[in-house]
C-alpha cells in the first residue's frame, strides 16, 4: 500500500513538474477541405519539441500547452497533406487539411499488433472497421465478418442460441488437424476453441467457438492476415490465417473525457424451416384387410369403438386428412384432462403446427463506455451486457463483458500499458443439434406426426410429474414409445453452462531512441468451462447427468526489439523486429457422468447416480518457444523487401525433430511513386506485390507413444485398454508453402479502388493419423503423409459512384475463387475418412479432389446417362461407395451498398445493404433422407404424371383393358405411386458393369424404359435404402446480410447528448438460389471440426431484426 | 538513463537467447493421464468384456445375427431384417473386433518379451497367458470367418510389415484355429499356476480353460466336417481329449448388474437405451409352441408339444395366447401388425399388462461363449445323431435355461416318443433343431447353425410365405439389392473401409470366393452362390 501511495505521489509530481513550465495554452478545431467535416484523431506536434503533442477528439478540436520554445504546429493525419502553421500570439488556430491523394498511406496492424503502412506489404491483409460490427451487432462477432472479406469464408450457426461460427482463410491446409485461423487481440493470441460435440451431424450441443467471448463493441478494427507471408511471425498456430483484432482504446492526449452509450435490441424469427405436406396425417395407413377403418385402427374403450391415432409410430404415412371422421388424439386418454378424455375431433391439419414450437427470440445488448486521456496517458472502460432469450422454450444467455484498458507515459523513453477483458456467460437450454435425443427438431423433421398440435403438446405434463408424450407405446400405455414430448425435451432434458473468461496482457516499451525500442509483454487468456447436461427421470431414455468443468490456461510472454531508421537523405528505410516468445498452454478436463440412471429426480449431481458415476480427469501442457526476427528495407517508398525468419521448438515433437524453421521473403513496388505515373495524373496510388512462405506445424501433446486407457473397472477387476492409434516417435513438423501476388491501386482521386491476390498454398508432410485395415489391430497410424493444394483470386474493388457535398454512395465488392485439392493422402491410400453421419455417407478426404468429399454411394447409371432401376421392384439401385461430391465451396462473394445523406439542418441518415454469395459446396441431409422416409416433408405427398397423390394406391390399366394394382407386360399406370425415370438393369458392384434387363429379369441388349409404379412409403422409405446422392443438395447461395438504416441528430437539438444515432437493421432477411426448400443451405454442425457437410438434425436458420441507439456524452 | 539503456539491452539479448533449447519438454510432453504400462490382467478383462458386450448387443447380433437367424425380428423399422445391414454397425464389427483382439496380442507380447514376462508372470504362467489369449482370439475368429468367409488372419497385427493384410482363405483359417487350440491346450497342462486376477470367464481355473479349448475345436471340427470330412477324427479327437461335462463347465462371461460396464448387452438396449425394437418371430414362437406353419408349409418336427422353453424365453406373461410378428415383413406390415395385435410378444416389461423382463433381459444375463448343452448336441451330430447325446443336450439345454423337473421331464418323454418314431432324417431335424431352439441368445450360432444343416425348417426364405393378414399374402423379400439368393443370407457383405483402405486384398477375396453378396455361401457351407 504504502508503495502505491508513493508511486501516485510520484505521478502526480511528474505532472506538477511539467505544468510548472511557462506555457501558451492553444486550441482549435481541425476540418477537412472536401466536406468541411471535423477530423478526429488529427495528430498536433509542436515543431522541434520531441514529447509535445496530442490529437483532436471525436469533434476535431484539440487543445495543446505549448512550451515557451515552440513556434510552428505540425497537423498530420493519414490521406491528408501534413500542414505547418506558425501560431506566434495566437491562441486559437483553426486549420483545415487537405486530402492528399497522391500519398495515400493506410495504415493496418499487422503481426505482433505492430501498425504498419499497407504500401509497405507484400501480402494481402484485409481489415473491417469496428464500427461496421457494432452498428448491427449479432451474437458471434465472427458471423458479422461474412461477406466483407475476400479470400475468407464464414459459416454461421443457423440459429442457435450463443452458436458457434466457422471461418477459413484461403481454404483448408490441414487433412485432420484444426484449421481455424489464429484469433490474436493486441498482439496476444486468443484461444477460439470449441468445446461443441456432434461433428458428422450426431447429437451433441453447440458450445460455440471461444472467439465469440470477443465483444463486438470494444473492438476498434479487425484485420485478416491471410497468407502465409503475413502470419509466417505467428508460427505454427498461424498456419491457417490469423484474424487480428484491435481493441478501442482512448485517444491520448485528447484531454477530455467521455461517455458513449450503444443500445440495441434485436428480434429473432425462425426463418428458413422444413416445409411440411399438409394432406396426410401422422401413423400408418391401415387397410380394411389389416383391421383398420377409414385407414385408422379401431378400439372399443367403456363399450364405444373408437377410431385410435397410431401414435407409437412416428411416421406420418396416416390416412388422409377427412374433418368429417372423427379420431382419438393422443391426449384423449387422461382421465385428470377433462377436456380432452375420449373427446374425438376431426382428423384436420393442426392449427397450431410445428411452427407455433418456435418463438420470438430477442436479444437486448446494452453497452457503455468511458474514456478518459491526458498527455500522458488514457483509460477506457467499457461494460457490455447481452441478455439472449432463444427462439426454442426454455433458452436463454447472459453475456456480461467488462473491458479495461490503460496506458501512460512513464517518461519519454518508457510507456507501459495494460488491459484486460473479463468476460461471463451464463447459458441455459441450448439447443441440441444433429441427431440427438434432446433436439427436437431432429425428431420434427425426421420422426413425427405432422398432425400434432403444439398448442396441445405444450401440456407436456401430467398433474403427477410425468411426462405426456404424443409417441404413446399404445393408447392404453402412456410410455414413449421412441420420442419425448418436444415441450418436456426442452424444460426437463435442458443443459446449461457457465464460462468466467479473463484475457489481457501488459507490457511496457522502452525508446532507447526514436528508432530503437524494446518491447516486453505478458498476455493470458484464462477461463474456467462448467457444462452440464441433463436427461430427467421419465424421459424415453435412461435417465443422466453429465458434468464437464474445464479450464485453460494460455499464456504468451513476447520480448522483440524494433527497429525504424532512414538513411541518406531519407531515401532508405530500415524496419525490423528481433524478438522472442514463449507460449505455454496447459488445459485441464474433471467432472463425470451418471451410470444407470438417477435416483432422486431432478438432482443432478453426480453424487445421485444409480451406480457410481464415471469420472473424467483430463490434463494436457504444451509449450512452444520462438525466435523471430523480420527486416523490412526500402528504397525511396518505392521498393520494398520484407524478410522474415521464425524458428520454432515445441515441446510436442520428439526431440531430435522438434525444433522447425520456416522464412518468408516478400517485395512490393509502388509504382504510383514513379513519376512516369505520377505524370499520367489519374492513378493516385499503385502497387505490385509477391512474396514466399513456409509455415511449420506441430502436433497435439502426447502423440509420440502409446498409453493404455484406464476404463471403469468391471465390478472389481481394473480395465486397461489399448489406444486404437498407434503413436510415432519419429514425428516431424508439417510445413505449409505459400506463393502470392497481387496488384493494388486507386485512381480517380480515391473514388475507385482495387486490390486483387492470387495464392497457392501447399501443405506438406502432415501429421495426421492415417487410416489403416482394422485387420492391422489398429485403426490409425500417426505419420507424416499427405499433401494438400489451395490456389485461388481474391477480387477486392471500392467505389464511390456518388459523391456530393450532401451525398455519398460507395460499393464495396469482393470475390474470391479457390481451388482445393488434395494430392496425396498416403502410399496405397485414395481414402481418408473423417468422420460417419450417423446413418448413411461419410466425410472425408479423397485424393485429387477438393477437401472434404461426401463419400456414399450414387445412382447407377447407364453409358447414355440414363438410372437404372431394378427390373423386379422398379427402384432405385445402389453403386458401389464412392465420392460423391464435394463440401466446401470454390466461389464466394459479397457486396455492400452504404449510403451516407446529410440534410442542410445536420441530420445525417446513413444506410446500407450486404448482400453475400456461395457457389459449389454440398451437403447431406439426414433429416431429408428420414423426413422422406417418414412421409413428413412436402416431396413425400405430391401429385404424380397421372394428375393423382403418389400416395393413392397403384392401379394400372392393361393391355386388355382391364385394370389391377399388380404389374403386367403392357400396363400403363393410371393410379398413385410413381415410375421412376429410368431403365432395367443389374450392376456388378465388384466391377462396376451394367447389364440392361427387360421388365421380366431376362437379358436385354437395348436400354428397356421403366414401367413400375412404386408407392409413395417406398419412395420414401428408399432415400435410406437407395441412392445416398437422393439426399445431397448444393449449398449455393445469395442471401441478404444485412440491411441498416441510420439517424443520426446533430447537437444542437440534443442538449448535452452528442451523436444521437437511431438504427435499425436486419440480418439474413433472404436468401436465394437454394436448392431445396427446407433447410439453409449455410449449416454449420460443429465449428471446430473438418468433416463438415453433413446434417444431422438442422436447426431452423434465424431472421434478425433489430433497432439501436447510440449516443455520447 | 544510459546505463539502464545499456541493462536493458543486454537483458532484451539474453532473453532473446534464452529460448531454444527447453530442458522441460520431455517433463511437459509427458502424458499425466495415462499410463504406458498396464498389468495383463486389466487388459484381459477389458478385451473379454467388450467382446461379450458388444457381440451379444442390440447391434452387432441384435441387427446382425439375431434377425438373420430370425430368432428374432424388429417391431419396427425392419430394414435389417431384410437384410439392408447398416454400414456403420457392420464396419464397426469388423473393425472393432481386430481393434478389441490387438489387446490379446499385447498380452502375448507381454509374456513373450524378455523384458516384461518375467514382470507379468506374477499374473499367471506366460504360457497359460498366452494359451487362454489365443483361445479367446480362435472363438472371435471362427465368428467373424463364420459372418464374412475369408477374412484376414495371418497376416493381421503387424502394421509396419503387413499395413494391407491379405485375406485367408476360410478353409486355412479353420486349419489354423485347430493349429492354434491343440498348441494352447499343451501349454495350459504344462502351467501350473492360472489367471491370479481378471479371468472373469473362469476365475483362473486352468483345467476348464482346456475343456473350453477343445470345445471350441469340436465346434469347429463339426462345423467343417459338412465339406471336409478329415474334419470328422478332428472332432472324436477333440472329445476324447475332454470336452465340457456339465454346465458347470460353461464358458459364459457373467455380467454383475445394473450400470456400464457391468450391465448385460440386452438390459442395457431395452433399459438403459429405452428402446423396445425387437422380438420373437413368430416363426420361432410357433416352433417352441410346437405348431406347423400352414403359411409357409412347414410342418413342426415337435408338432404338439409346447417348449417349456418358451415361457422362459418369452418371459412371464398374463395372457397365454402370445404371438410372435411374421419375419420379414416391411415397415407398414410390422407396424400394422404390431398395432393390431395386442398379444404380440412384448418382451419389454409393461407393468400395466402385468408382463415382466424374460432371463435374458435381466442386468445380470451372461453371455454365452460356448455351454455344455451345445457340446452334447455336437457330439450327437458327429456320431450320427446319437440319441442318448441327443437327450443329454436337451435335458442340459432345459437345466441351463432353467425348467423346473416336472416340465423338463414331461417335454423329454414327448420329443422322445416322437424320437423313436422317426427316421434318420427326422432324427437330423430334429437334432439340429434342439440345437437351433437351444442357442436362443447365440445368434450368430444360430444362424450358422441353419447355413451348415439347413434346420430348422421353419425359417422362412426369400419369396416364400411369412403371413397372411385379411387375406393378403404376405411373402419375405429383402430389399432390392440385398438380395440373398434363393435361401437367407448366406454371409455379410465385407465392410466398406476395406474398400477403401486394403482394397485390393477384399476385391480378390471377394472374387475368390464367388463375389462380395449375401448369396455366397461360406466355405464350410458348400461355397459358391446359392
Amino acid at each position: 500500500m504504502k508503495r502505491i501511495k508513493l508511486l501516485l505521489l510520484s505521478a502526480f509530481v511528474c505532472i506538477g513538474i511539467t505544468s510548472a513550465y511557462a506555457q501558451t495554452k492553444v486550441s482549435g478545431q481541425v476540418t477537412s477541405s472536401e466536406d468541411g467535416q471535423p477530423i478526429p484523431g488529427v495528430t498536433v506536434i509542436v515543431k522541434g519539441l520531441s514529447g509535445v503533442g496530442t490529437s483532436t477528439n471525436i469533434e476535431g478540436k484539440y487543445t495543446l500547452n505549448v512550451p515557451a520554445a515552440g513556434k510552428v504546429l505540425v497537423f498530420s493525419y493519414v490521406g491528408f497533406k501534413p500542414q505547418e502553421v506558425e501560431f506566434a500570439g495566437k491562441n486559437v488556430v483553426n486549420v483545415v487539411l487537405v486530402a492528399d491523394s497522391k500519398r495515400i498511406d493506410e495504415v493496418v496492424v499487422t503481426a505482433l499488433g505492430i501498425t504498419r503502412s499497407k504500401q509497405a506489404l507484400g501480402y494481402a491483409v484485409s481489415d473491417v472497421k469496428g464500427d461496421e460490427l457494432a452498428k448491427a451487432r449479432s451474437q458471434n462477432v465472427v458471423s458479422s465478418l461474412s461477406g466483407r472479406v475476400s479470400g475468407v469464408q464464414i459459416t454461421g450457426a443457423t440459429g442457435q442460441m450463443g452458436g458457434g461460427s466457422r471461418i477459413q482463410v484461403r481454404g483448408v491446409t490441414s487433412l485432420t488437424q484444426n484449421n481455424q485461423p489464429l484469433f490474436v487481440v493486441d498482439g496476444i493470441p486468443l484461444d477460439n476453441s470449441d468445446f461443441s460435440y456432434g461433428a458428422t451431424g450426431g447429437g451433441g450441443y453447440d458450445y460455440g467457438n471461444l472467439g465469440a467471448d470477443l465483444n463486438s463493441d470494444d473492438i476498434e478494427s479487425i484485420s485478416i492476415l491471410k497468407g502465409a507471408s503475413a502470419t509466417a511471425l505467428y508460427g505454427s498456430r498461424a498456419a491457417n490465417g490469423v484474424v487480428m483484432v484491435t481493441t478501442k482504446k482512448a485517444k491520448q492526449g485528447s484531454q477530455n473525457w467521455g461517455v458513449a452509450v450503444n443500445s440495441s435490441v434485436t428480434w429473432d424469427k425462425a426463418n428458413i424451416i422444413p416445409v411440411y405436406q399438409k394432406e396426410y396425417g401422422g401413423g400408418l395407413t391401415y387397410t380394411d384387410a389389416q383391421g383398420g377403418k377409414n385407414g385408422f385402427l379401431t378400439e372399443v374403450i367403456n363399450g364405444k369403438e373408437y377410431k385410435l391415432v397410431d401414435y407409437a409410430v412416428d411416421e406420418s404415412w396416416g390416412p388422409k386428412y377427412d374433418p368429417n371422421i372423427k379420431v382419438l388424439n393422443w391426449n384423449a386418454f387422461d382421465k385428470w384432462d377433462t377436456e380432452n378424455y375420449l373427446v374425438e375431433k376431426p382428423w384436420v391439419y393442426p392449427k397450431n403446427d410445428y411452427k407455433y414450437f418456435f418463438r420470438t427470440g430477442v436479444t437486448y445488448t446494452n453497452n457503455v463506455q468511458l474514456t478518459g486521456a491526458s498527455e500522458k496517458g488514457s483509460t477506457r472502460i467499457s461494460y457490455t451486457n447481452m441478455d439472449v432469450t432463444g427462439i426454442y422454450p426454455n433458452s436463454e444467455l447472459k453475456r456480461n463483458t467488462i473491458s479495461f484498458n490503460t496506458n501512460y507515459n512513464f517518461s519519454k523513453y518508457l510507456e507501459g500499458w495494460a488491459t484486460a477483458t473479463y468476460v461471463t456467460n451464463l447459458a441455459t437450454g441450448r439447443p441440441e443439434t444433429g441427431y440427438g435425443d434432446r433436439n427436437p427438431v431432429q425428431k420434427m423433421w425426421q420422426w413425427i406426426h405432422t398432425s400434432l398440435d403444439y398448442k396441445e403438446l405444450s401440456a407436456w405434463k401430467n398433474p403427477d410429474g410425468t411426462q405426456r408424450s404424443w409417441n404413446r407405446s399404445s393408447w392404453d400405455n402412456p410410455g414413449p414409445e421412441y420420442t419425448d414430448n418436444p415441450y418436456w425435451t426442452r424444460y426437463m432434458n435442458y443443459q446449461n453452462d457457465r464460462r468466467d473468461r479473463i484475457f489481457g496482457n501488459t507490457g511496457l516499451t522502452l525508446t532507447f531512441t526514436p528508432w530503437l525500442k524494446l518491447t516486453g509483454r505478458l498476455g493470458v487468456d484464462f477461463y474456467a468451462l462448467k457444462q452440464e447436461e441433463r436427461m430427467a427421470i421419465g424421459s424415453q431414455a435412461q435417465s443422466s447427468y453429465d458434468l464437464y468443468a474445464r479450464s485453460s490456461y494460455d499464456v504468451n510472454g513476447e520480448a522483440f526489439f524494433t527497429i525504424n531508421k532512414r538513411f541518406l537523405d531519407d531515401k532508405f528505410g530500415l524496419s525490423s523486429i528481433l524478438g522472442t516468445s514463449v507460449n505455454d498452454r496447459q488445459s485441464n478436463i474433471t467432472g463425470g457422468t451418471t451410470v444407470g440412471g438417477i435416483v432422486i429426480p431432478e438432482v443432478y449431481n453426480l453424487t445421485n447416480s444409480v451406480s457410481k458415476a464415471t469420472s473424467r480427469d483430463t490434463k494436457r501442457h504444451k509449450r512452444i518457444n520462438s525466435l523471430y526476427g523480420n527486416l523490412t528495407l526500402d528504397y525511396n517508398r518505392l521498393v520494398y523487401v520484407d524478410l522474415t525468419a521464425r524458428n520454432d521448438w515445441s515441446s510436442t515433437l520428439p526431440s531430435q525433430n522438434n525444433s522447425y524453421f520456416y522464412p518468408s521473403a516478400n517485395v512490393s513496388f509502388v509504382l504510383s511513386e514513379l513519376e512516369a505515373v505520377k505524370s499520367l495524373g489519374f492513378i493516385d496510388y499503385a502497387k505490385i506485390r509477391g512474396g514466399y512462405a513456409d509455415v511449420g506445424n506441430d502436433t497435439e501433446p502426447y502423440n509420440l507413444s502409446n498409453y493404455f486407457t484406464a476404463q471403469t473397472p468391471f465390478g472389481s477387476d481394473p480395465r486397461f485398454s489399448l489406444p486404437t492409434e498407434l503413436a510415432n516417435a519419429t514425428l516431424k513438423p508439417e510445413k505449409t508453402s505459400s506463393w502470392e501476388v497481387g496488384f493494388e491501386a486507386k485512381f480517380l482521386k480515391s473514388r475507385v479502388g482495387i486490390d486483387v491476390s492470387y495464392f497457392t498454398k501447399d501443405t506438406k508432410n502432415q501429421i495426421v493419423p492415417i487410416q489403416v485395415s482394422a485387420a492391422t489391430g489398429w485403426a490409425s497410424l500417426w505419420i507424416n503423409a499427405g499433401k494438400m493444394e489451395n490456389k485461388g483470386w481474391e477480387f477486392q474493388v471500392n467505389g464511390v459512384p456518388v459523391k456530393t457535398r450532401n451525398f455519398t454512395w460507395d460499393v464495396t465488392v469482393n470475390l474470391s475463387t479457390l481451388e482445393n485439392k488434395v494430392v496425396d493422402i498416403a502410399e496405397g491410400l485414395d481414402y481418408l475418412n473423417l468422420g460417419n453421419a450417423p446413418f448413411k455417407v461419410k466425410v472425408g478426404a479423397y485424393k485429387g479432389l477438393a477437401y472434404p468429399v461426401i463419400y456414399g454411394t450414387d445412382f447407377v447409371y447407364d453409358n447414355a446417362g440414363n438410372k437404372v432401376v431394378s427390373s423386379s421392384s422398379g427402384r432405385y439401385l445402389a453403386s458401389a461407395v464412392k465420392p460423391l461430391a464435394n463440401v466446401n465451396p470454390d466461389f464466394t462473394g459479397g457486396i455492400t451498398n452504404s449510403f451516407n445523406f446529410k440534410f442542410n439542418n445536420g441530420i445525417q441518415v446513413d444506410a446500407s445493404v450486404l448482400l453475400d454469395m456461395q457457389k459449389g459446396g454440398h451437403m447431406y441431409y439426414t433429416s431429408y433422407m428420414w423426413g422422406m422416409y417418414s412421409g413428413i416433408l412436402a416431396e413425400s405427398s405430391v401429385l404424380n404424371d397421372n394428375g393423382i397423390n403418389i400416395r393413392e394406391a397403384i392401379k394400372y390399366k392393361y393391355t386388355d383393358g382391364t385394370e389391377g394394382a399388380t404389374w403386367k407386360a403392357g400396363a400403363k399406370s393410371i393410379g398413385g405411386g410413381l415410375i421412376l425415370d429410368a431403365v432395367y438393369g443389374r450392376y456388378d458392384a465388384l466391377t462396376g458393369a451394367v447389364t440392361y434387363l427387360n421388365a421380366d429379369g431376362t437379358t436385354s441388349q437395348v436400354a428397356v424404359e421403366n414401367t413400375k409404379a412404386i408407392s409413395a412409403a417406398r419412395y420414401g422409405s428408399d432415400h435410406y435404402s437407395g441412392p445416398d446422392m437422393q439426399n445431397i443438395f448444393k449449398t449455393d447461395y445469395l442471401k441478404l446480410r444485412e440491411i441498416r438504416f441510420g439517424i443520426t441528430v446533430p447537437k444542437k437539438w440534443t442538449g448535452p447528448i452528442d451523436g444521437l444515432r437511431i438504427s435499425f437493421f436486419g440480418r439474413n432477411l433472404k436468401t436465394w438460389f437454394a436448392d431445396q426448400q427446407h433447410f439453409d443451405p449455410e449449416y454449420l454442425q460443429m465449428a471446430g471440426s473438418n468433416a463438415q457437410g453433413v446434417e444431422g438434425g438442422y436447426l431452423p436458420s434465424v431472421a434478425s431484426y433489430g433497432v439501436g441507439v447510440n449516443f455520447n456524452f | 538513463m544510459k546505463k539502464f539503456i545499456r541493462y536493458s539491452l543486454i537483458f532484451g539479448l539474453g532473453a532473446l537467447l534464452l529460448a531454444g533449447c527447453d530442458k522441460n519438454f520431455e517433463e511437459i510432453n509427458t502424458n499425466p493421464n495415462q499410463s504406458d504400462a498396464s498389468p495383463t490382467p486389466y487388459i484381459f478383462t477389458y478385451a473379454t468384456r467388450q467382446f461379450a458386450f458388444r457381440y451379444y448387443d442390440v447391434w452387432y447380433s441384435g441387427r446382425q445375427s439375431a434377425v438373420a437367424s430370425q430368432q428374432w425380428c424388429q417391431r419396427n423399422y425392419t430394414s435389417e431384417d431384410r437384410y439392408q445391414f447398416r454400414d456403420n454397425v457392420m464396419d464397426g464389427f469388423f473393425r472393432n473386433s481386430y481393434i478389441w483382439m490387438l489387446n490379446y496380442e499385447k498380452i502375448k507380447e507381454l509374456n513373450t518379451n524378455e523384458a516384461t514376462k518375467g514382470n507379468m508372470s506374477a499374473y499367471g504362467d506366460n504360457k497359460m497367458q498366452i494359451a487362454t489369449c489365443d483361445i479367446m482370439e480362435t472363438w472371435i475368429f471362427q465368428l467373424l470367418t463364420d459372418s464374412f468367409g475369408d477374412i484376414p488372419y495371418s497376416q493381421a497385427f503387424d502394421p509396419v510389415k503387413y499395413p494391407k493384410p491379405k485375406y485367408d482363405k476360410q478353409s486355412d483359417i479353420y486349419k489354423a484355429m485347430i493349429a492354434k487350440l491343440k498348441q494352447a491346450v499343451v501349454d495350459l497342462k504344462a502351467s501350473s499356476k492360472g489367471w491370479t486376477s481378471g479371468d472373469v470367464v473362469y476365475g483362473g481355473d486352468i483345467s476348464k480353460w482346456i475343456k473350453f479349448a477343445n470345445s471350441l475345436r469340436l465346434r469347429i471340427a463339426l462345423r467343417a466336417s459338412k465339406v471336409d470330412n478329415t474334419y470328422i477324427a478332428e472332432a472324436q479327437s477333440a472329445i476324447t481329449d475332454g470336452v465340457f461335462e456339465s454346465n458347470d463347465d460353461n464358458a459364459v462371461f457373467s455380467f454383475i448388474g445394473t450400470g456400464d460396464p457391468n450391465e448385460a448387452p440386452i438390459y442395457s438396449g431395452f433399459f438403459t437405451e429405452n428402446r423396445n425394437d425387437f422380438t420373437l418371430t413368430k416363426q420361432f414362437t410357433n416352433l417352441l409352441k410346437g405348431q406347423d406353419d400352414a403359411d409357409k408349409g412347414f410342418v413342426n418336427p415337435f408338432n404338439g408339444i409346447v417348449d417349456p422353453r418358451l415361457a422362459i424365453y418369452r418371459g412371464p406373461t398374463m395372457g397365454t395366447n402370445t404371438i410372435g410378428i411374421p419375419y420379414g415383413m416391411d415397415d407398414t406390415q410390422t407396424g400394422a401388425y404390431v398395432s393390431a395385435n395386442s398379444n404380440v410378444i412384448n418382451l419389454k416389461p409393461d407393468t400395466k399388462r402385468n408382463v415382466f423382463s424374460p432371463v435374458n433381459l435381466q442386468p445380470e444375463f451372461g453371455s454365452i461363449l460356448l455351454d455344455y448343452p451345445t457340446v452334447c448336441f455336437m457330439v450327437s451330430q458327429i456320431n450320427n445323431n446319437d440319441a442318448t447325446w441327443f437327450l443329454k443336450g436337451v435335458n442340459a439345454s432345459l437345466e441351463m435355461w432353467g425348467v423346473g423337473a416336472t416340465d423338463a421331464a414331461s417335454y423329454v418323454t414327448a420329443i422322445t416318443a416322437k424320437w423313436t418314431a422317426a427316421t434318420a432324417e427326422q432324427k437330423a431335424e430334429m437334432v439340429a433343431t434342439s440345437k437351433y431352439i437351444h442357442l436362443y441368445t447365440q445368434f450368430y450360432e444360430a444362424w450358422s447353425e441353419y447355413r451348415r444343416t439347413g434346420y430348422p425348417k421353419s425359417i422362412v426364405k426369400p419369396g416364400e410365405r411369412t403371413a397372411v393378414v385379411g387375406g393378403v399374402n404376405i411373402t419375405f423379400e429383402p430389399i432390392p439389392g440385398f438380395e440373398s439368393g434363393k435361401d437367407i443370407v448366406a454371409r455379410f457383405k465385407y465392410a466398406i473401409s476395406e474398400y477403401t483402405l486394403n482394397q485390393t486384398n477384399v476385391k480378390a477375396a471377394a472374387t475368390s470366393m464367388g463375389g462380395d453378396d449375401l448369396s455366397v455361401r461360406v466355405w464350410w457351407a458348400g461355397g459358391g452362390k446359392q
